[in-house]
C-alpha cells in the first residue's frame, strides 16, 4: 500500500507536488477536479499518497492525480 | 510541466449530482458529453491508475479544462451557454429543474484558479452569478497563488 503523503482539508503545499514529480498548480488543477467529479467540494478532507492515489474521508479510492494530468 | 509564465490556470465545473440521479436524464437536455456520469452503486472508469470505482451517488460532471482561455469569466459563460444557448431561451434550464425536483439532486458549479504569487483572484461577474441562481446552482471557488520563491 502507498504511503499517504497528505490528509488534510486544505490544499496540499509544494513540497506535496514535489513529492509527486508535478507542479503545484498541476496538483491543485487535478485535486479539484477529482474531488468535484467525486461529488465532494473544496473543504472535504481527503487523502494524497505517494502513488498519486486519492481517497476520500471513508478511505475509499475517488481517483488518482496523475489520470488528471 | 506547465511553466508559471502560463499561469493563471483557471476552469469552471458544472456538476449535478444526487442519490437518485440518472445522468442520462441531464444528458438528454444539455449538448455537451459529461466528463464522467454514473449512479449512485454503478461501477464506472475513473482512469488508467484509478482503475474502476463504484459511484458513491449519481453524478453528471463537466469542466472547461479544455480551453485555452486563462480569464474565468469565459470559463463560466461557456457553463452558462451550456444552460442557455440563448440569454432568453430558459428550456433547458425548465427541464433540468424538472429532472432536479424528481430525482432530488443539486447542482454545482465550482470555479478553480491558480495564479503567480501576489495575484488578485478574479471576480465571479454578477451576470453569471444571477443566471446560476435561477437553476438554482451553488457556486464555489478554489483560487490559490504559487508561494514566493524561496
Amino acid at each position: 500500500m502507498a504511503r499517504t503523503i497528505w490528509d488534510r482539508r486544505t490544499n496540499p503545499p509544494k513540497w506535496v507536488a514535489d513529492r509527486l514529480g508535478i507542479s503545484e498548480w498541476d496538483l491543485g488543477d487535478a485535486l479539484h477536479a477529482i474531488k468535484e467529479a467525486s461529488g465532494l467540494g473544496g473543504a472535504d478532507r481527503v487523502t494524497i499518497s505517494e502513488d498519486g492515489s486519492v481517497t476520500d474521508d471513508q478511505g475509499q479510492v475517488i481517483g488518482n492525480i496523475y489520470d488528471e494530468l | 510541466m506547465t511553466n508559471s509564465r502560463v499561469l493563471p490556470k483557471t476552469y469552471a465545473t458544472l456538476r449535478f449530482a444526487g442519490d437518485r440521479l440518472d445522468p442520462e436524464h441531464i444528458s438528454a437536455i444539455l449538448p455537451v458529453k459529461p466528463k464522467r456520469s454514473h449512479r449512485k452503486g454503478q461501477v464506472f472508469s475513473a482512469g488508467p491508475r484509478a482503475g474502476n470505482l463504484t459511484g458513491r451517488t449519481g453524478i453528471w460532471y463537466f469542466d472547461t479544462r479544455g480551453m485555452q482561455s486563462q480569464d474565468l469569466a469565459d470559463h463560466l459563460r461557456a457553463i452558462v451557454k451550456l444552460l442557455y444557448p440563448e440569454p432568453s431561451n430558459t428550456d433547458r434550464v425548465t427541464r433540468l429543474r424538472e429532472v432536479m425536483a424528481r430525482e432530488h439532486a443539486a447542482a454545482h458549479v465550482s470555479c478553480f484558479w491558480y495564479g503567480t504569487h501576489g495575484a488578485d483572484p478574479p471576480p465571479v461577474p454578477e451576470d453569471i452569478r444571477a443566471a446560476l441562481a435561477l437553476l438554482p446552482a451553488d457556486i464555489e471557488t478554489d483560487f490559490a497563488t504559487e508561494a514566493p520563491a524561496a
